[in-house]
């Protein structure tokens, strides 16, 4: 048998009935049309002003990478109490817009929210590249980052192990399989679509590419039997895991001896602050791309109403949690965790506090109207300030809780340098860049399940 | 080291090894081989001078840089000579032996003392040196000298980072491959290179010719110094006119005890003896040299369990002021007077009489002063300042203690403080302390007898032994430029050998043979530790071969000159003949030290070989004391009135921590940061809170002082405690050519020398203050100044300590029941079972608050023991010191006073790793790069640590430091203001990427690392590990002696540096040791403890003040103890 | 599990899921010895309908949780614990509390990775085992293929089969067309 080729009846002996005549464009046709057609399409020069930007940008990031690996961390603005200051800022930050994508993708999958087809493949995309982003921060932030690979536990000469008790190594675990999880989760649900592509791709180069990414994917029934399966055992695995990973970026800082850092209410507290920042992102991500791809077919003004609504509840949770540190700051009497709140308050550093406070928490109160919930422009510029908020929310819980620790003598300043800057700016052109790129060569929306849900709405 | 440990020897054991094999290395001989052959010279004759002076430079120039390797040979070499020589075995040792070929009984990588001396301040120090493989790397007190101790300071552990100096001769930046060191002749207003041979006749024959000839040197006050001098003053009789020459000598000491007591005699202050000690804005704890500041841990330990009690009364906060129970702020033109008015009070109690001139005009001065003083709050009473000052002071006479008050240092040492001196000397007198608790002694020094005779015309000025009057004596400068010939012999060249016509360099300290005399009656040899690293001499040797070019030397020295050979045959050529030959021999002043120390043994009945020996391994000897000269007493006249205050008058202390400004050219004194103002790497003004208010000066802003028609600018610094009416400048900045360190002190051009404003009067000059808009960031490593609670530091008051000795005020009442009683880590609360214990040794320490004066001994000392480089001003202004150890200051003071900032308590407290039994930071490391040992040090393992500084964040003292550059590679950090393109393009340009050119432009500051203990990498974290390599080597000790070692075997570098012995460090699991005792002193706590359950294993013991209680602090102490406590 | 394809055979096409689904029922109570039902995306309930088992990946993700977190457990046991115990601390060498999330962390990665890879195998996504259906039925239509056998089922019968269960479009296919 021939490698199990389906062959066409035109290419067949004559043997057979007459085939029935063409069918008009279906629906499923159309989604596909639409979704499908930017891959083949050389991009236009819109598209290329934005990536070039971003690439640019990205390449700031490695031009500072370089610097520090050839002449040290030092060029950036960290000093010896405040060890860790933009970069671990940063990266905490773009954790976060990793964790929305996973929230929207498992935990709306767990509930069955079967309206989350139509912005899961964006927000996991989102994931994909937060994370790979976030996951450099740490790598680089060491002094030595050509032995960083220590921190992999493996056999080596000298029989020396990691240290499991670190947060670091525990770090090192949610980062690891947290990328891996949603690496996998979101390629398992790009599988189908690949297939897609591959059947429709117009040059042989593409087919060959998406036939790759695809790996024989057929649609069987039994396929789909199991990948469906697959797929909602990922949302298991990877909603605990999403949890687990931010809170342990929380212990990170809450199992030290930091005033500003001790507290238990880390973990949820970064959890929530993660969906916030990640849905502000998300909100930043999905409308543009919408207009781009004029896919407001399929995210529609709903799908940002209902994110908007979850994005006020995580907004509203923030605004809880930051009262609820000051009030155990000042219930715990403990004096250095009173002194570095107050000082958070009312130090040289309070302009930062005062700032994270007043981008996320004023912005999100017009979501309490509807109209603001389904403005997609208004969302965007509401994300754009809680993305700033979310970032200095991190920048205040770890520059400012370092700069005025339990020694006096030691309560001192921080300031950014030029190469501080390019971190974070090549850290959103790597994250843009990565969008961008992936946004020519896959579906933003996932085809195979928002076909699953619209025509599995109108056929029954 | 210890008394117990004699590690140090003359080395005598190292003679066995057979005289005059000539091993050298391979690379030296082919290289001489080579330039004999390219000289066609393979005849064996001899060579002229002037040849072999090119010989060397072209074998410097076949042999860049002194590598690594050929250095260690030479060094190595050069301590067998020393030793060799030193043992007077051998007259003329040519042996010079590399030890790579390794000598019988001696162990390469193994540490050998000496005993020398260094010179700091212009004072001297017995040291005792500390050498791997022939190079000195740690300077350390002599343990067996009575005055000393093993003590030392600052300023005695950074020299011997001076003798590594390259811009004493290394190559030289400007031009690759080029050395600046050896003789050199000014023509043309250009710099040449000369020969010994060609500068000794030229100098010759000026010192034949001149009629009137000035030499000035540092203070030369050893036997056979003085007996050079003399030599020299018989050989060129009353041509010569010599001065030794201090910019912080006490002239007016001098004369003041000349006019009171008719002796012509320095003060010396024995503070251990007194009780009570008053001092007159005066700091001997920053500018006396280590015995004084030694006795001051004698005086506060106090005699019959009472403390001393230090009493400062000064208009600008001092070190000392810093470290007083009471301090009373006062104008500095009204100290004469409030040293009269207690005078007269203690006369008035005791029935003795005042000088006439001042018991007349004495009331009208009392009256002012009680208005002018601050009262001192004593349980709500305000007592006058002076009254109280006289009470304490009678108050130890009766109970039969001494009572002294103490009026010195370089503020003091001008005309102007002629009042206050008379007053203090006659209080003294009163006092009965004169002769007892202060006594007299021959001045080492003067500053105006040589500003006195710079005024003559002179036809040749010689300058030696580090006097650089071009820089620190105002006026000199153009006196000197018009001399026809100045020849300057000093180790550097500074701002007097600049004018110089011939540059003769000398020898530093640790190179050299000499002698010194701390104190009447106590003689120290010093002897050199390693050859001369460049091409220079000691001054001594150069003046007696510029006698012997003019035909002038005197016998004595001609007999010892005649033994050495001239000129070595050209068979024997190796590197270290050629070095020798080009006549930088030793070995006329060696044979003529020892000849003078010979008999000032044979006087003693001693004498031979042996003895000579142990005098070298001992480094002292008793001599007889010389007497002052007298003088005729004078009647005293009673001091001006002061001036209406509305005018700021300049005051200049003296640097604490650069000093005199000789030793400006080191990195590690530069990065010390001030005791009191904890600024680094630059002089400032500093400016009483209520004139800075009044200007609006605010701190980091340039201010244009002007003095009379002198306008120089400084950044300001607004300093807690300064009585306003005054702006205080310090001595020792603002070199214009001590190096390349001191150059990047020196970048900005408004950087003042203080020495030379107003005229050199140290304080009283009216100053104006004009505010310049422009900013300057001082580098400093303190940002906040207040105590928050007593989790970190305490302070105590000597009054209530008495009654709740037990500290029951001090305890939180939940960590009874929290920690459980019986001391196990751990204790009750805890979610862990089994915690480790250390059956072996358990390290740990003791910190005096008390006794800490702050100076900064320990971070000195730690950075030259664990190899902790500087990292530049502008890291210390991003936070990035690398010291292993830091002092923290403290100030406080009740909150009424807080805002005003007029009147605080300071509190010094040295601040290290706690060494925590539950250290936050190993938990943290992801590398199992921090770990605890078997021995309970929390251990940082360099090459596993990849740089997270998680720990760093965890330490809740703050004490890992970071690597963020190759600062290991750098001489004093990425040294550069302004933006980080500019330090990448430095980093990468200059000192980073090419680490290789700068070692080698740096060469031969690495060799003074200690070879014990790693170099570290950038990217890796380090801190203090209570210097394992001692108790690794403890640990050797007690393997080799099969049995434990007692207490205060070894002890860390911070501990053995510390002045005041203020830290104890020793074993916690051995009951007699004294840091277990001192444990368990009531004072006892440990820092953060409380809060964070780090269980250190460094305790402080609470700082005890020993002043008056205050009303509000007696009522909280009857709160906490009851009623009767507070009785 | 996905099969290799009959040698010939018969497919159906449909454009909607629903008689998609009516006929692939009926295709299983007609009991044919080989069918294959092909849906361009998740059509729910074609599992039922073809009459598939529930997959095994759920049980082999439990399992691989499970045995991710004991081989942490044993891991970090064996390195802190037997290999090289370091004094971290003052803290004992066996640490339980200390290593909680990374075991938590570790059990998730291995489920995840584990159900990745069981998906791979249950649906072939193998190197060598390629198959390439019709673009037609992976894009916007579900297919039902029947194995022809030449005797019973030959491709007139199915076709008509087909057919008369509402089939919009009829494919040929296998080693005797070609």
């Amino acid at each position: 048998m021939s490698g199990g080729e389906l062959v066409l009846p035109a290419s067949a002996a004559g043997a057979a009935p007459a085939p029935a005549a063409p069918a008009p464009p279906t629906e499923a046709a159309r989604i596909t049309e639409d979704l499908c057609a930017p891959a083949f399409r050389f991009p236009g020069p819109a598209w290329w002003a934005a990536f070039l930007a971003a690439a640019g940008l990205a390449g700031l990031l490695v031009l500072a990478v370089a610097v520090y690996v050839i002449a040290g961390y030092g060029v950036f603005g960290v000093n010896n109490v405040v060890n860790w200051g933009n970069d671990i800022a940063t990266y905490i930050y773009w954790i976060a817009v990793a964790v929305a994508g996973t929230i929207v993708s498992s935990v709306l999958l767990l509930f069955r929210q079967g309206w989350r087809t139509g912005i899961n493949r964006a927000t996991e995309a989102m994931t994909i590249f937060a994370i790979n982003i976030a996951g450099l921060f740490p790598l680089i932030h060491t002094g030595r980052p050509w032995v960083d690979y220590w921190l992999i536990p493996l056999p080596n000469d000298l029989a020396l192990w990691p240290q499991f008790k670190s947060p670091i190594m525990w770090d090192v675990f949610a980062i690891t399989g947290y990328a891996v999880c949603s690496i996998l989760f979101f390629y398992l649900g790009l599988i189908p679509d690949f297939a897609t592509l591959r059947d429709r791709a117009p040059r042989a180069w593409q087919r060959r590419l998406y036939g790759f990414l695809a790996m024989g994917w057929s649609g069987s029934s039994a396929d789909w039997n199991h990948y469906e399966r697959a797929y909602r055992q990922f949302a298991w695995l990877a909603t605990p895991l999403v949890i687990a990973m931010h809170s342990t970026i929380a212990t990170l800082l809450a199992v030290s001896h930091v005033p500003g850092w001790h507290a238990t209410i880390f973990p949820p507290y970064f959890v929530a602050g993660a969906v916030f920042g990640g849905l502000a992102m998300a909100f930043v991500v999905l409308v543009p791309l919408r207009a781009a791809y004029r896919l407001h077919r399929y995210i529609t003004d709903d799908h940002l109403e209902r994110l908007a609504k979850i994005f006020l509840a995580v907004g509203l949770a923030v605004a809880y949690v930051y009262g609820m540190e000051f009030f155990a700051a000042w219930w715990s009497e403990a004096p250095a965790e009173r002194e570095q709140f107050w000082w958070r308050l009312t130090g040289e550093g309070a302009w930062s506090f005062w700032l994270m406070l007043a981008c996320n928490l004023l912005p999100i109160q017009l979501l309490w109207w509807r109209r603001w919930r389904r403005h997609g422009a208004a969302l965007v510029v509401i994300g754009i300030f809680v993305n700033i908020g979310m970032w200095f929310e991190r920048y205040n819980i770890l520059v400012l809780s370092l700069r005025h620790g339990q020694m006096p003598s030691e309560w001192t300043t921080y300031a950014f340098t030029a190469f501080d800057w390019l971190l974070l700016a090549g850290s959103f052109g790597l994250f843009f860049a990565q969008i961008l790129l992936f946004a020519r060569i896959a579906p933003m929306v996932s085809v195979a399940e928002v076909k699953a849900e619209l025509l599995g709405r109108s056929h029954g | 080291m210890t008394s117990d440990t004699r590690f140090w020897s003359c080395l005598d054991d190292l003679a066995g090894r057979p005289a005059g094999s000539d091993e050298f290395a391979p690379d030296v001989a082919a290289a001489i081989a080579e330039l004999r052959a390219a000289q066609g010279l393979d005849r064996e004759d001899a060579v002229d001078a002037p040849t072999l002076d090119r010989w060397r430079a072209e074998l410097q120039a076949l042999l860049p840089g002194v590598n690594r390797r050929s250095f260690l040979r030479l060094s190595g070499a050069a301590a067998v000579l020393a030793a060799i020589s030193g043992c007077g075995g051998d007259p003329h040792p040519d042996t010079l032996v590399p030890l790579a070929a390794q000598p019988e009984g001696t162990t390469l990588g193994e540490a050998l003392h000496y005993a020398t001396v260094v010179r700091c301040n212009g004072a001297p120090c017995p040291v005792v040196a500390r050498c791997y493989d022939g190079r000195p790397i740690k300077l350390d007190g002599n343990p067996d000298h009575p005055l000393i101790r093993g003590r030392s300071d600052a300023r005695v552990q950074a020299a011997v980072l001076d003798l590594y100096d390259p811009d004493r001769g290394g190559l030289d930046p400007a031009a690759p491959r080029q050395y600046r060191d050896g003789p050199r002749q000014r023509s043309g207003g250009q710099w040449q290179p000369t020969g010994w041979g060609e500068l000794d006749r030229a100098v010759g024959e000026r010192l034949r010719e001149a009629r009137r000839i000035l030499w000035i040197s540092g203070p030369l006050d050893g036997p056979a110094q003085r007996a050079f001098v003399e030599l020299l003053q018989r050989a060129l009789g009353e041509r010569l006119r010599h001065i030794a020459y201090h910019p912080w000598a006490e002239d007016s000491a001098v004369e003041a005890r000349a006019r009171v007591l008719g002796e012509r005699s320095a003060p010396r202050w024995h503070l251990e003896r007194a009780a009570v000690l008053v001092t007159f804005a005066s700091d001997p704890l920053a500018h006396g040299d280590v015995a004084l500041q030694a006795a001051y841990g004698r005086f506060r330990r106090g005699q019959r369990g009472e403390p001393g009690q230090l009493i400062a009364v000064e208009p600008v906060l001092t070190q000392t002021g810093s470290c007083a129970d009471v301090r009373v702020r006062a104008a500095m033109a009204d100290l004469a007077w409030v040293a009269w008015a207690v005078a007269g009070e203690i006369a008035a109690a005791e029935g003795a009489a005042l000088p006439p001139a001042i018991a007349a005009a004495l009331p009208e001065q009392r009256a002012r002063l009680a208005a002018a003083l601050r009262p001192v709050a004593q349980d709500g009473e305000s007592v006058p300042a002076v009254r109280y000052i006289a009470e304490r002071l009678l108050a130890a006479r009766r109970r039969g203690a001494l009572a002294l008050a103490l009026a010195s240092g370089p503020t003091h040492s001008g005309p102007e403080s002629l009042d206050l001196h008379i007053a203090v000397c006659w209080l003294n007198r009163l006092l009965g302390a004169e002769g007892r608790a202060v006594s007299g002694a021959p001045p080492r020094a003067t500053r105006d007898g040589l500003s006195a005779a710079l005024a003559e015309d002179w036809d040749l000025v010689l300058v030696s032994h580090g006097a650089n009057p071009a820089f620190d004596l105002p006026g000199a400068a153009e006196r000197l430029r018009a001399v026809p010939c100045l020849v300057s012999l000093n180790p550097t060249r500074d701002e007097t050998a600049a004018l110089a016509h011939w540059q003769a360099p000398g020898l530093h300290d640790l190179e050299s043979w000499g002698d010194a005399e701390l104190a009447p009656g106590q003689a120290e040899i010093q002897q050199p530790v390693i050859q001369p690293l460049w091409d220079t001499r000691a001054a001594e040797e150069s003046l007696a071969s510029f006698l012997s070019a003019a035909g002038l030397m005197p016998p004595e020295l001609a007999s010892e000159r005649a033994a050495v050979p001239a000129q070595p045959p050209l068979s024997v050529v190796s590197r270290k003949q050629l070095w020798q030959a080009s006549a930088r021999g030793l070995l006329p002043w060696r044979s003529f030290v020892r000849r003078v120390w010979s008999e000032l043994l044979a006087a003693q009945g001693q004498g031979g070989e042996a003895a000579w020996r142990a005098l070298l391994q001992r480094g002292f000897l008793a001599v007889p004391p010389r007497a002052a000269p007298p003088a005729l007493p004078h009647a005293i006249a009673a001091p001006p009135a002061p001036a209406s205050a509305s005018a700021l008058t300049l005051v200049c202390s003296g640097s604490r921590t650069v000093g005199d400004g000789s030793q400006l050219n080191n990195p590690w004194l530069q990065e010390l940061p001030d005791p009191v103002s904890k600024v680094c790497w630059d002089g400032w003004a500093a400016l009483s809170p209520a004139d800075a208010a009044r200007l609006g000066v605010a701190d980091d802003e340039v201010i244009e002082l002007a003095v009379g028609e002198a306008r120089v600018r400084l950044p300001a610094l607004v300093q807690d405690g300064q009585h306003p009416g005054c702006v205080e400048v310090f001595l020792g900045w603002g070199r214009s050519a001590a190096g390349l360190v001191a150059d990047i002190t020196a970048a900005d051009g408004w950087r003042a020398n203080a020495y030379l404003l107003a005229g050199g009067q140290r304080w009283g000059a009216a100053v104006t203050v004009q505010r310049t808009g422009l900013r300057y960031e001082l580098a400093r490593t303190q940002h906040h100044h207040r105590l928050a609670g007593e989790r970190v530091a305490r302070d105590d008051v000597w009054e209530l300590h008495q009654r709740d000795p037990g500290q029951q005020r001090r305890q939180p009442a939940h960590h009874a029941w929290e920690r459980g009683t019986d001391g196990r880590p751990g204790g009750r609360l805890s979610i862990w079972g089994r915690h480790h214990t250390y059956p072996g040794h358990r390290w740990g320490m003791v910190i005096d608050l008390d006794l800490c004066t702050g100076c900064g001994a320990c971070i000195v000392a730690c950075s030259a023991e664990n190899n902790v480089p500087a990292v530049g001003r502008d890291e210390v202004r991003r936070n990035r010191e690398l010291h292993w150890i830091r002092i923290d200051r403290y100030y406080s003071a009740p909150a009424a006073e807080a805002a005003a900032r007029l009147d605080v308590a300071v509190l010094h407290q040295p601040m290290l790793c706690q060494q925590c039994d539950h250290a936050p930071c190993e938990a943290v490391c992801p590398a199992n790069a921090t770990m605890k040992s078997e021995e309970g040090i929390n251990i940082q393992v360099y090459n596993r640590c990849i740089g997270t500084r998680y720990c760093a964040n965890n330490c809740p003292y703050k004490v890992r430091r970071f690597n963020w550059y190759q600062y290991s590679a750098m001489r004093a950090g990425p040294q550069r203001a302004g933006e980080p393109a500019q330090r990448i393009a430095r980093n990468l340009l200059g000192e980073g990427s090419a680490i290789a050119a700068a070692e080698r432009a740096h060469a031969p500051l690495h060799f003074v690392l200690n070879p014990e203990v790693t170099v570290r990498h950038r990217g890796v974290m380090e801190k203090c590990n209570f210097c394992l390599q001692r108790q690794r080597a403890w640990r050797r000790e007690e393997v080799r002696r099969h049995q434990r070692l007692p207490d205060g075997f070894l002890t860390t570098a911070c501990a053995q540096a510390c002045p005041t012995e203020a830290i104890v460090w020793g074993d916690l699991n051995d009951p007699e040791a004294r840091v277990s005792a001192l444990g368990e002193d009531p004072r006892a706590y440990r820092a953060l403890d409380a809060e964070s359950n780090t269980r250190p294993k460094i305790a402080y013991l609470a700082k005890l003040r020993h002043r008056p209680a205050s009303a509000e602090e007696l009522a909280a102490l009857r709160a906490a103890l009851g009623p009767e406590a507070a009785r | 599990m996905a099969e290799p394809l009959p040698p010939r055979w018969v497919a159906g096409l449909w454009s909607a899921p629903g008689p998609f689904l009516t006929a692939v029922a009926a295709a299983r109570d007609a009991r044919f010895p080989r069918l294959v039902a092909y849906a361009p995306w998740p059509v729910h309930g074609l599992e039922a309908a073809a009459g598939h088992p529930p997959s095994w990946i759920g049980r082999a993700a439990l399992l691989a949780v499970v045995a991710g977190g004991l081989g942490c457990s044993a891991f970090f046991y064996h390195s802190s614990v037997l290999e090289w115990p370091i004094n971290v601390s003052g803290k004992p060498y066996f640490a339980p509390q200390f290593w909680l999330v990374p075991i938590l962390e570790a059990a998730l990665l291995t489920g995840a990775v584990v159900t990745f890879l069981s998906c791979g195998h249950a649906c072939r996504f193998l190197p060598g085992q390629r198959r390439h259906p019709d673009p037609r039925v992976t894009d916007d239509q579900c297919a039902l293929l029947i194995a022809v056998d030449g005797e019973r089922y030959t491709e007139e019968s199915l076709s008509r089969w087909l057919q008369d269960h509402g089939a919009e479009r009829l494919v040929y296919g296998g080693g005797s067309h070609g």
